[in-house]
């Protein structure tokens, strides 16, 4: 009874502390407290971006056991700490993608099982987010490029056709097909990120 | 609001109880080492590590050899390739090891650039102090670094693990199979390449597509005219052609095993790349002298943009 109420004070203090001091204390209760300050806006960051609940899940933990590991690099100057936070998480995005795979070094680094995500969870972490807005973006970040550069985007990503394939629909040399995709993609990421900041 | 996700309950418990084992191992480990029980095996230890690299050394090599030689100094990380066969997983280790955010994706390439860096590239482009030695031009994210080269030279601050900046990739030349096109390719006249030693560059055109027919390559065409804007602004702007165009072989690279595209000056176009591209050289101390000497001998006017190569990447010469 002691034990508990002592350990309900220390959350108490540990909850007054900023993200700076949670993240220079060597203490695994300060760094579980930064965890309840961001672990659904970074779970929603990345079920916006992924949509898959399950992809979601895996990246959130990522990216925290990435955070513990380079806690000690968060300099207090400026940047909140959910910013840095969700920089790691953004890399750690997009490393799995150009992988194919997601990324699982930190925790392995660290030692930490995978937790399995449950239906009652899936359905929780879908709940979060309303891709009403998403949809509407995506449409407009479409819209705004040219037709050339969405038609090569349409084939590639939405048809999952190879650039040969691409190149031939679109008369046009295979290179000048995975540049038009690039292009295309790097604007779509802008305009996406953009608008995504505006959906959050 | 976290306890009506189990997930993040249970995410929550497996973060801060690895954290907590993970310090009381190395807590156990702190304690340890101040006992100074440690010193009776480190004696043995020692012991053990003489014994293993006399016989070792005796026997064969030693096994694990690093694939990179990672240095940091400054504001500098210098990523040098000492084995390029060990694999992009031995080499991300190695990165990760070094503190470096990186991974390494392999590309097939012509067979000058196997084993050899390609480019690094940063997801959201390279960071801002990217100087011109690691590759001034960028897009889509990418930076021409060292193309060709065994040491890539990365800004610390584009490359350090978790400061929300530094993924960067690092593109390593590998065969390529069969009919896999090349992602990047070096003259197809230097060592190893297709043409090396065909005579093709200067040809004609048309005597050009019969000596690469011969040799068992198709051929693409490209006109290359020069776009040069002065010293500060060089280019050379390809264009495909479907037909062999009148003019005179300037520059070839193989598209894959079996595929070369050629880069033919047309005719009219003749004097004013070789002399462009001769002035811009001047402008570079690095080339002054043997173009003094080139001058001297004549050759300048005589080989045009054979020697212009020649002098930019002595390996493309032909000694046969």
């Amino acid at each position: 009874m002691r034990r508990r109420r002592e350990q309900g004070e220390l959350m108490g203090e540990l909850a007054e502390l900023p993200d700076s001091e949670l993240l220079a204390a060597d203490d695994p209760e300060a760094f579980g407290v930064f965890y309840d300050r961001h672990v659904l806006a970074l779970l929603g960051f990345f079920y916006r971006r992924t949509v898959c609940a399950e992809t979601a899940a895996d990246l959130t933990a990522e990216t925290f056991a990435a955070a513990f590991v380079a806690r000690r690099r968060y300099r207090d100057l400026g940047p909140p700490a959910r910013a840095w936070l969700i920089g790691i998480g953004r890399r750690k995005l997009a490393r799995s993608f150009r992988r194919q795979r997601l990324d699982m070094r930190a925790r392995r680094g660290l030692g930490m099982q995978r937790v399995e995500l449950d239906d009652e969870s899936l359905e929780r972490i879908e709940e979060l987010v309303d891709l009403q807005p998403l949809a509407e973006a995506v449409r407009e970040a479409m819209d705004g490029l040219s037709p050339k550069l969405a038609a090569a985007v349409s084939l590639r990503v939405g048809d999952g056709l190879p650039y040969a394939e691409v190149a031939r629909r679109l008369d046009c040399s295979e290179g000048a097909a995975r540049v038009r995709v690039a292009r295309g993609l790097a604007k779509l990421e802008n305009e996406l990120d953009e608008l995504l900041e505006v959906v959050q | 609001v976290n306890q009506r996700i189990p997930y993040v309950e249970r995410l929550r418990e497996e973060l801060v109880s690895t954290i907590a084992a993970k310090q009381t191992r190395s807590g156990a480990w702190n304690r340890w080492l101040a006992s100074r029980r440690w010193a009776p095996a480190a004696v043995a230890g020692a012991a053990v590590v003489v014994a293993a690299v006399v016989v070792l050394g005796v026997v064969g090599p030693l096994r694990g050899a690093p694939a990179l030689a990672i240095t940091q100094e400054d504001e500098w990380a210098t990523v040098r390739l000492l084995d390029p066969d060990a694999g992009a997983e031995a080499m991300e280790q190695e990165l990760e090891a070094a503190g470096i955010d990186g991974n390494v994706e392999e590309a097939p390439v012509s067979p000058s650039l196997v084993g050899r860096w390609l480019a690094a590239s940063w997801p959201d482009g390279p960071p801002e102090d990217v100087p011109a030695e690691v590759g001034g031009g960028t897009a889509q994210g990418w930076s021409s670094a060292d193309v060709g080269g065994k040491t890539l030279r990365l800004p610390v601050d584009g490359v350090h693990q978790a400061d929300g900046v530094g993924h960067v990739t690092l593109w390593l030349g590998r065969p390529a199979e069969p009919d896999e096109p090349y992602w990047a390719s070096g003259s197809a006249f230097a060592e190893g390449e297709p043409l090396h030693c065909s005579g093709v560059e200067g040809m004609r055109a048309q005597e050009a597509e019969q000596v690469v027919t011969r040799l068992g390559y198709e051929v693409s065409w490209f006109t290359a005219v020069d776009i040069s804007d002065g010293p500060e602004s060089p280019g050379v702007e390809t264009n495909p052609v479907k037909r062999a165009p009148q003019g005179t072989v300037s520059g070839a690279e193989a598209a894959s095993r079996t595929k070369v595209r050629l880069f033919v000056v047309p005719d009219d176009e003749q004097e004013a790349p070789w002399r462009s591209q001769i002035d811009l050289l001047e402008g570079t101390d690095a080339l002054d002298v043997d173009l003094e000497r080139a001058k001297e001998t004549g050759e300048v006017s005589e080989f045009g943009p054979s020697l212009i190569r020649n002098l930019v990447s002595p390996d493309v010469r032909c000694d046969r």
